[in-house]
């Protein structure tokens, strides 16, 4: 009775993970709020992850939390997993692959867009030309680019297109919103839910959330671009600088439309109601989710502390 | 390492343009000056000309580092030539900054969090919708 009601508790963001997961990047609060929003789905992929790891500890054990402390014992006198049925010795094995296996992806994803970073800085050093007065990189190009390629020593790039078509005040906000990008390390962020998508390629909730966090961070570094600034002048630099026309057809097109259209849509109709409260939900219901996993999680360690022997 | 001192030298005055005294010692200048060098002569170089022609003069061994770096990213091509290796830019200028605009405008996938893009690319309806909102709102 114990090791289910425990289960349970460890599997619950991942049931609910799914159904919240559509909710959560369709909602209207999100771009309201798209801190809480993104906390919130942090949580979500962190609780899912130690869910699935608890999980699979409890059902290797016959009683919670006692049973795991004795394992652990069982495991440290040399006597192995004697006395455990397949069952309980498939859902052990299940609860070391799956975070390898989220290890795994994520170094991999780590290493590989590290690498892209370093080719990225090197091309724009040898490519582009520095201009010292707004500290960006000046590429040779009538297409309106503005890119940031972030890192400890993070480059802000912009075409020469895109210089003729900014006015002063616009070029400030785009450079406002690169700049919040690579002090944010919003690369750092993203990086993990990439990892995951990588891993569970699957899992509906895991593919929403590659998806919906990127625009999150995209509204994040408008906001803060916007502080102390007309959110217009960030309004039309988006509008000039869009590519029309161009557009090869996207592996996700609707989603990347509708990220631009809602941030463009944000930033034109100042917000209505600051309903204050659904941040404060958004942070709840992560501290929510959080907690099952990490109580049956501790749970083990509390009781050798507690019982020791 | 012994070129330490030269690598900041060189960073510091070879930038094209003139920077003002205590402006910040701009990374990956030294790259640039080499390939700028390098497409210069598009018969080839050896390591101790390219390191000649800036000014001021890094250690040989300094521009070996780089160039060896720039080889193995695919910018620069090697040929031995009795005991030394002749160094030629492998994309001209314009190619490289095409190449530079290129990751700027591609779909990343899975790469996506090595640049920030600003805005993607929409399809020509999405973007006359929202210059029609813009225009809406600075109107009112």
């Amino acid at each position: 009775m114990g090791w289910l009601i425990a289960t349970a508790i460890a599997m619950t963001p991942i049931l609910l993970g799914g159904r919240m997961a559509e909710r959560l990047a369709t909602a209207a609060w999100a771009s309201r709020h798209p801190r809480a929003a993104l906390v919130l789905w942090q949580a979500i992929g962190l609780a899912g992850g130690l869910g699935a790891i608890g999980a699979g500890l409890v059902a290797a054990v016959t009683v919670f939390p006692h049973g795991l402390h004795q394992l652990g014992h069982q495991v440290v006198d040399g006597r192995g997993l004697a006395g455990l049925g397949p069952v309980r010795v498939a859902a052990l094995a299940w609860a070391v692959v799956v975070p390898a296996w989220l290890l795994l992806h994520t170094v991999r994803a780590t290493v590989r867009t590290v690498a892209e970073q370093r080719r990225q800085r090197l091309l724009v050093d040898v490519a582009a030309e520095h201009r010292a007065e707004h500290d960006i990189y000046v590429l040779p190009g009538s297409s309106p680019v503005a890119y940031c390629v972030p890192g400890s020593t993070a480059r802000v790039v912009l075409s020469r297109g895109a210089l003729q078509l900014l006015s002063e005040r616009e070029l400030a906000a785009v450079l406002a919103h690169e700049r919040a990008h690579a002090r944010g390390r919003h690369d750092r962020v993203l990086l993990p839910f990439i990892a995951l998508a990588g891993a569970f390629p699957w899992l509906p909730a895991v593919r929403t959330a590659r998806s919906a966090v990127p625009v999150l961070l995209e509204m994040i570094a408008d906001d803060r671009a916007c502080r102390g600034r007309d959110r217009l002048d960030l309004a039309r630099a988006i509008v000039h600088m869009i590519t029309p026309g161009s557009s090869p057809v996207a592996a996700a097109p609707g989603l990347a439309d509708a990220a631009v259209v809602q941030r463009v849509e944000r930033l034109l109709h100042a917000r209505t109601t600051t309903t204050r409260w659904a941040g404060a939900a958004a942070y709840g219901t992560a501290i929510a989710l959080m907690m099952g996993p990490v109580v049956v999680l501790a749970a083990p360690i509390a009781c050798v502390v507690i019982w020791p022997g | 390492m012994a070129a330490g001192p030269h690598w900041a030298a060189v960073t510091f005055y070879a930038v094209d343009k003139p920077v003002e005294r205590g402006a910040r010692v701009r990374l990956g200048s030294l790259e640039r000056s080499i390939m700028e060098a390098l497409w210069e002569h598009p018969e080839g170089v050896l390591a101790q000309d390219v390191a000649a022609a800036l000014t001021p003069r890094p250690a040989v061994t300094t521009v070996l580092t780089v160039l060896v770096r720039l080889v193995d990213k695919g910018l620069v091509s090697r040929e031995r030539q009795g005991r030394a290796h002749l160094y030629t830019a492998s994309m001209s200028k314009d190619a490289l900054a095409a190449e530079a605009m290129r990751a700027a405008l591609a779909d990343a996938g899975d790469l996506e969090a090595a640049v920030n893009r600003f805005v993607g690319t929409v399809p020509p309806e999405v973007a006359e919708a929202l210059r029609a909102a813009l225009a809406d709102r600075e109107s009112s």
